[in-house]
């Protein structure tokens, strides 16, 4: 069997993951991936995409393979009950205990680890042209995925509840999501990122989604692994008419980093990429997002707010690339950041690229501190200053946490992000 | 009992190093009115600033006895909580707060610092209701968010609506009447005299005297370069208005 050597990684990138067991589930890929590897390597503060990622945290930690026996029949999670259909991957592994899908005509839900020779055509459909390092790694050391299909005219109406969590610490768990949508077929997904004493652990995820012509797809996604890295790389394609929405709420955690590519290869798409950001202590998340618009009539919306507190850094790098022949594009991003303390930090990167002539396109991005005027404001109608402050702070997502799909889910994530 | 709202003893503030109050004094009972005028830059607002507690100013001397409380030592909610109200100059827009929730947050925060009940959505909904149409504030601006897109005479109807929402002792009005037209300044103005009582007391705080033949005061104060330099009754106010502020420089020497 194929194994990483310091051929392919320096040494410090080995040292993190030269203990982890390479994957069983697609084994003929790991040949694939070590070459790939070979080629691109592991980036550093010099790759220009991950500069601002502050990778020193990852790397120097040593993370170990996710040991069955760690796994919590009766866990201690936290979790509202939010859906009938509840996924819960337990340091890598289905826990069978807390897993409860419905049967629905139509919808196909089925795990790599006992249908992998099946799968194994579906994977990295949309990925592989990204050459992204972490994915590759993603597929070198696959613990389990699961794959959601679902079926032409189906309209799947109760959201499935998809949990990633990870109850031991130092642990490598590499994990996934793949989803497929025929015609007119649509689906809501919340996801959840939750970690219990899960210290100094790293979550490499990552999802795809095809979404076929009109299919409509809704993404509801959270962060909260206190001390744990969480690296979540996605990748989505579009067919004509389809629309995809993904919000995404990340407010814990020592180093999150999202990757977001949107492929927009038909016609009159739409394309809705939300965010908020809240990190705390000296957490460091970083949110890069690429919407790809290859054919024109289509329309992409962005907008992502950050509330940075404490010593902790947050990134907000947004591109948007419309192609020479993706003519009539409306695409729209917008980042806004509150900076609460004098030892916060924001770098926001909002980029656009446009080949194409006739379209409509805008990006603008502002840092600055609370409304100082609207505190006081507050304050002298008898709000305290710490209610002040949370009611300006809600105000400031609101227009965000009001598309998250799942009322409960809402205000779930309300709670926490502020 | 002391008849006495507050109570302010030569109170001097500055900025950056730079004297705007020069010594205040003033004393307000139940039931009066107080009008203070005054050119530009004569300290006017700086002095409903300071009252309501806004933390740009040093205060360098003095003492704000409100209803036996240090009012100086109070944060701007304390102050709130224990009935001071200012309706602002230039009331503030905040994007994604709802006008009346935040109302509620307020209400039932002065509540629970006054160990008192909370009010139920019922009672708060008819208050709402009742303390609007004091001053006609269109239904949907109270549901949208505090001051967004609320026109100049929108956003001085709702300072008094939330002041009839919060039932003040001491209502400090800044400059209200500043960017009214003649309606809404008679709008307002009969908003502020039907929640006159006498146990309350109003500070009006304008620049002309045009507001006060709205609201009418017991008390008329000039105030030049931080310090009051000529008291009255309303008349002062008329006589003002005749002659100009340039008169006073006369006729008080400095």
């Amino acid at each position: 069997m194929s194994v990483m050597s310091d051929q392919i990684m320096s040494k410090e990138v080995l040292k993190s993951f030269g203990n982890l067991t390479p994957s069983t589930i697609f084994p003929t890929q790991n040949e694939r991936v070590l070459v790939a590897l070979d080629k691109i390597g592991f980036p550093d503060r010099n790759t220009e995409d991950w500069r601002y990622t502050k990778l020193s945290k990852l790397y120097k930690k040593t993370f170990i393979d996710p040991k069955s026996a760690d796994l919590k029949i009766h866990s201690k999670l936290k979790l509202p009950n939010i859906s009938a259909s509840t996924i819960v991957i337990e340091n890598g592994i289905i826990n069978k205990h807390l897993t409860c899908v419905e049967n629905i005509d139509g919808l196909e839900i089925s795990f790599f680890s006992s249908n992998s020779a099946e799968l194994e055509s579906k994977i990295n459909h949309t990925a592989s042209k990204y050459e992204d390092p972490f994915t590759h790694l993603n597929s070198y050391l696959l613990n389990e995925g699961v794959y959601i299909k679902v079926k032409e005219n189906i309209k799947i109406t109760e959201p499935i509840h998809i949990v990633n969590v990870v109850t031991s610490s130092q642990t490598a768990v590499n994990s996934r999501l793949n989803i497929e949508l025929e015609k007119f077929a649509e689906l809501t997904i919340l996801q959840s990122f939750i970690g219990d004493d899960a210290s100094s652990s790293f979550v490499n995820h990552v999802s795809e989604a095809y979404l076929s012509e009109n299919a409509i797809l809704h993404i509801d996604k959270h962060q909260e692994y206190e001390d744990v890295l969480n690296f979540v790389s996605e990748y989505i394609h579009q067919d004509s008419h389809s629309s995809f929405t993904i919000n995404t709420f990340s407010y814990s955690g020592e180093l999150i980093r999202n990757g977001l590519n949107v492929d927009v290869n038909g016609e009159n798409c739409h394309t809705e990429l939300n965010g908020v950001f809240t990190v705390n202590n000296n957490d460091y998340i970083d949110n890069h997002t690429l919407v790809n618009h290859l054919e024109p009539n289509c329309q992409s919306y962005e907008n992502y707010k950050g509330i940075i507190k404490d010593k902790g850094i947050g990134v907000f790098n947004g591109k948007v690339i419309v192609h020479k022949d993706a003519q009539k594009i409306q695409a729209y991003q917008n980042n806004n950041n509150i900076l609460l303390s004098d030892y916060s930090k924001v770098f926001a990167k909002p980029e656009l690229e446009i080949f194409a002539d006739d379209v409509k396109c805008s990006h603008g991005s502002t840092t600055g501190q609370l409304d100082e005027e609207a505190l006081f404001y507050l304050q002298s109608r008898g709000v305290s200053s710490s209610t002040s402050q949370k009611l300006l702070l809600e105000g400031f997502i609101g227009e965000i946490a009001d598309k998250i799909s799942h009322q409960k889910f809402k205000e779930y994530i309300l709670d926490k992000l502020i | 009992m002391s008849d006495t709202i507050i109570k302010i003893k030569n109170l001097r503030c500055e900025v950056e190093g730079q004297e705007i109050l020069k010594g205040i004094d003033l004393e307000v009972k139940k039931g009066e009115i107080h009008a203070i005028m005054g050119p530009n830059g004569s300290g006017k607002s700086t002095l409903s600033s300071v009252l309501a507690g806004k933390d740009d100013y040093a205060i360098t001397s003095g003492t704000v006895d409100f209803l036996g409380n240090d009012l100086l030592d109070l944060s701007p909610e304390e102050r709130s909580w224990k009935g001071l109200f200012l309706a602002f100059q230039y009331p503030v827009e905040i994007p994604g707060v709802s006008n009346v929730n935040f109302l509620r947050t307020a209400l039932n925060e002065r509540n629970k610092f006054l160990e008192k009940e909370q009010i139920s959505a019922k009672e708060f909904l008819a208050m709402v209701k009742d303390k609007s149409a004091l001053v006609g504030l269109n239904n949907k601006l109270k549901n949208r968010s505090v001051n967004e897109g609320f026109s100049g005479g929108e956003k001085k109807r709702n300072e008094i609506f939330q002041m009839a929402m919060l039932e003040p002792k001491l209502s400090i009005l800044d400059e209200t009447d500043s960017g009214l037209d003649i309606d809404a300044l008679k709008i307002v103005s009969d908003g502020v005299n039907q929640l006159k009582t006498a146990e309350t007391a109003t500070i009006v705080i304008t620049h002309y005297q045009r507001l006060l033949d709205y609201i009418v005061p017991d008390f008329v104060h000039v105030l030049s370069d931080g310090k009051i330099v000529k008291s009255g009754d309303k008349n002062l106010a008329l006589q003002l208005e005749e002659k100009g502020y340039d008169w006073l420089k006369i006729d008080v020497p400095v």
